[in-house]
C-alpha cells in the first residue's frame, strides 16, 4: 500500500522503505510496504500487539532485511538512534554503559560526558549515573534506554513503546526532550499505546494491522487544540457567563439545570476550579482528543488526564 | 571496533561466563605439567589442543552473552553489522592471546621441560597455539545461538565437532574411501598437533610450518564464509 507520496520529500528523506514484505516461517508479518521517513517529522505507529510495529522499527534501523523489497538509506552514515522495547540487562552504571556506547559511535568523550549529564538531569537520573544497573526499576531502565537512542544527535530516532514503565513527570520530561529534538531536525518513528504521545508531537499516525498499513491520519487532524467538555451543575446563568468569559472557554450551552462548557485542555484545572469556587459543581469531565476518533481503539487514553481520573476525583 | 570490542569483552567478564572454559583449560595444563621433565614440543602440542577446546567453549559462551537488544543496541551504536561482527571476533582474540601466554611461558617460568626451548620451537609453539585457537573460536562463530537458536544441540554438535576435529587422522582411516573428502571440511586440528608432536622426527620444521599455514588458511576462508552469510542476517530478536 503507498501511504505518502514519495517524491513530494524525497529531498529530505533519510529512510525509505519500498514494497518491504517480511516473511519469518510462513507467516507474513510485514506486507507490501512503502514508506518514507523525512527529517523533522514525527511518525507515529499505532495498532494491536503483533500487527508488525516492532518489525517496522526494526527495518527501518537495518536490523531487519527485507524478505523482499527494497530498504533505501539516504547515508550508510546516517546517525540512528533506536530504543528496543526492552532494555537489556547490563550488569554497567548508566556512565559506563553511555559513555562507552558514545565512544563506539565515535563521540568525543568530553562531549558526550557533558551530553549524557544533560540527559540524565532532564530525565531525574543525575543521583544515579554511577549505580549498576541490574539494581533500576523498569521505569529507571526505560530512561537510559532513552538516552543512548537520544545520545550523538541523532537524525532518525526510533522508539518501540518510549513511554513504557514511564512515570507522568518522566513522561512529560521526554516529550519536552523529544520536541526539543524534533524541532532540530530529528526524524522520530515511535509505536505508541498512549495518545499523549501523539497529540503532542505526532505528524502522522499510521495504523497498523497484520502487517499493513491501514490508514494514515496527517497533520491538521492531529495538530487540532484539544478541547475538554465540562458538564456542571448548580450555577445561575450569570454566574456561567462570568465563567465563560475566561479566555479558557472555548464555548457553552445552558440546558435546563445542567451546563454544558467546552475548555481548552490546558485550561481544564482552572476552569474546574473557578466553577467549584463559585460553588457549582462537576458532573462530568470528557477530554475530547486532537486525533481522529478512528483511531481512538487502538490507544490507550493520555495518563495525565483521563476520563477515569477525573471522574474519580469528583464527589 | 576496538570500544565495541573493549566492551563486549568487559561485558563478557562481568558476566563470568569466561570462568568455567578458562578454568578448565588451566586445570588440564596444570595437570599435564604435573611431573616433570617434559618433551617440550609434545607438550606444546597437547597445550595447544587444549586452547582449541577452550577457544571454542570460551567463544560459545562470548557470543551467546548477550541478550538480543544488546547486540541490536551494538550494532546501531557501531553502525553496521559487519563492523559488529568484526569487533566480537577482535574481542575473543584477545582471550586466545592471553591463554597462548600462560600456556607458552608457565612451563618455561617452572623449568619443566627435559631440554631448552629453542627459538626455532618457541615460534612454531606460539604459531601452533594462535592458530589452535583462531580454530576453535572459528568453529565457535558457527555454533552460536544466532545460528543455532537451539542451544543444546547446538553445544551438543560443537562437542562432535571437537571431537572429529581431534581424532579425525585415525577417523578418517576407518571411514570409506568415497568419504575422505571429509577431512578437507574438518578444522585441520589433527594435522597441526601431528606436527607439532613429530617436529624433527616424522615432519621438518618447515612441513610443520606448511601445517600451520593451512590452519591460518582454514581460519581465513571460514571467517570470510562466517562474515559473508552472517552480514547478510536479521539482528538477533
Amino acid at each position: 500500500m503507498a501511504i505518502e507520496d514519495l517524491t513530494g520529500e524525497e529531498a529530505c528523506e533519510l529512510v525509505a522503505l519500498y514494497d518491504a514484505d517480511k516473511i519469518y516461517g510462513k507467516r507474513k508479518v510485514l506486507q507490501n510496504l512503502t514508506l518514507a521517513v523525512v527529517a523533522g517529522q514525527c511518525t507515529a505507529l499505532v495498532g494491536k500487539n503483533g500487527s508488525g510495529k516492532s518489525t517496522l522499527l526494526r527495518m527501518l534501523a537495518g536490523l531487519t532485511r527485507p524478505t523482499s523489497g527494497r530498504r533505501w538509506v539516504r547515508s550508510e552514515k546516517l546517525v540512528t538512534g533506536y530504543v528496543p522495547e526492552r532494555f537489556p540487562p547490563f550488569s554497567f552504571t548508566p556512565a559506563e554503559f553511555l559513555l562507552s556506547a558514545a565512544e563506539v559511535r565515535g563521540i568525543d568523550k568530553a562531549a558526550a560526558e557533558k551530553e549524557m549529564n544533560g540527559f540524565l538531569e532532564q530525565l531525574g537520573m543525575d543521583r544515579f549515573v554511577h549505580v549498576r544497573m541490574t539494581q533500576f526499576s523498569k521505569g529507571m531502565l526505560q530512561k537510559i534506554n532513552l538516552i543512548q537512542a537520544m545520545m550523538g544527535g541523532p537524525e532518525l530516532l526510533l522508539l518501540d513503546e518510549p513511554l513504557s514503565g514511564l512515570d507522568v513527570k518522566a513522561q512529560e520530561d521526554l516529550l519536552r526532550v523529544l520536541v526539543s529534538l524534533k524541532r532540530d531536525g530529528t526524524a522520530i518513528v515511535m509505536s505508541v499505546h498512549e495518545s499523549t504521545l501523539i497529540e503532542q508531537i505526532a505528524d502522522r499516525v499510521l495504523l497498523m494491522k497484520n502487517g499493513q498499513v491501514v490508514q494514515e491520519t496527517r497533520g491538521d487532524r492531529l495538530a487540532a487544540p484539544a478541547v475538554t467538555r465540562i458538564v456542571l451543575r448548580g450555577l445561575d446563568p450569570a454566574a456561567v457567563r462570568e465563567i465563560s468569559a475566561h479566555s479558557g472557554v472555548a464555548n457553552y450551552e445552558i440546558r435546563m439545570d445542567v451546563c454544558e462548557m467546552e475548555a481548552w485542555s490546558d485550561s481544564t484545572d482552572l476552569i474546574i476550579r473557578e466553577i467549584l469556587d463559585s460553588g457549582g459543581s462537576i458532573v462530568s469531565v470528557i477530554p475530547q482528543e486532537g486525533m481522529g476518533i478512528h483511531l481512538r481503539e487502538w490507544l490507550q487514553p493520555s495518563e495525565l488526564l483521563t476520563e477515569g481520573d477525573l471522574y474519580k476525583c469528583l464527589p | 571496533m576496538f570500544a565495541l570490542a573493549r566492551f563486549l569483552l568487559r561485558s563478557y567478564t562481568r558476566k563470568h561466563a569466561y570462568f568455567a572454559p578458562l578454568a578448565a583449560s588451566l586445570i588440564a595444563m596444570f595437570l599435564l605439567y604435573s611431573y616433570k621433565p617434559n618433551p617440550v614440543m609434545d607438550s606444546y602440542a597437547v597445550t595447544s589442543v587444549f586452547l582449541f577446546i577452550g577457544a571454542a567453549w570460551m567463544g560459545k559462551t562470548f557470543l551467546n552473552h548477550g541478550s538480543p537488544q544488546q547486540e541490536q543496541l551494538h550494532i546501531i551504536h557501531i553502525g553496521s553489522m559487519k563492523k559488529y561482527l568484526l569487533s566480537q571476533l577482535l574481542a575473543l582474540i584477545l582471550p586466545v592471546v592471553f591463554c597462548t601466554v600462560i600456556f607458552i611461558l608457565f612451563p618455561i617460568l617452572t623449568h619443566m621441560f627435559a631440554e631448552p626451548v629453542s627459538f626455532h620451537m618457541l615460534l612454531l609453539a606460539i604459531s601452533g597455539h594462535l592458530i589452535m585457537g583462531l580454530l576453535g573460536i572459528m568453529l565457535s562463530l558457527f555454533f552460536q545461538t544466532a545460528w543455532m537458536p537451539n542451544g543444546a544441540r547446538a553445544t551438543a554438535v560443537l562437542l562432535i565437532v571437537v571431537i572429529i576435529s581431534i581424532g579425525a587422522k585415525s577417523i578418517i582411516t576407518l571411514l570409506p574411501s568415497w568419504l575422505a573428502w571429509l577431512r578437507w571440511i574438518l578444522p585441520p586440528v589433527s594435522p597441526i598437533m601431528d606436527g607439532l608432536l613429530n617436529t624433527n622426527k616424522t615432519f621438518t620444521f618447515l612441513e610443520v610450518w606448511g601445517f600451520l599455514g593451512y590452519g591460518l588458511m582454514y581460519f581465513l576462508a571460514a571467517g570470510a564464509l562466517y562474515m559473508y552469510l552472517s552480514a547478510r542476517r536479521d539482528a538477533r530478536t
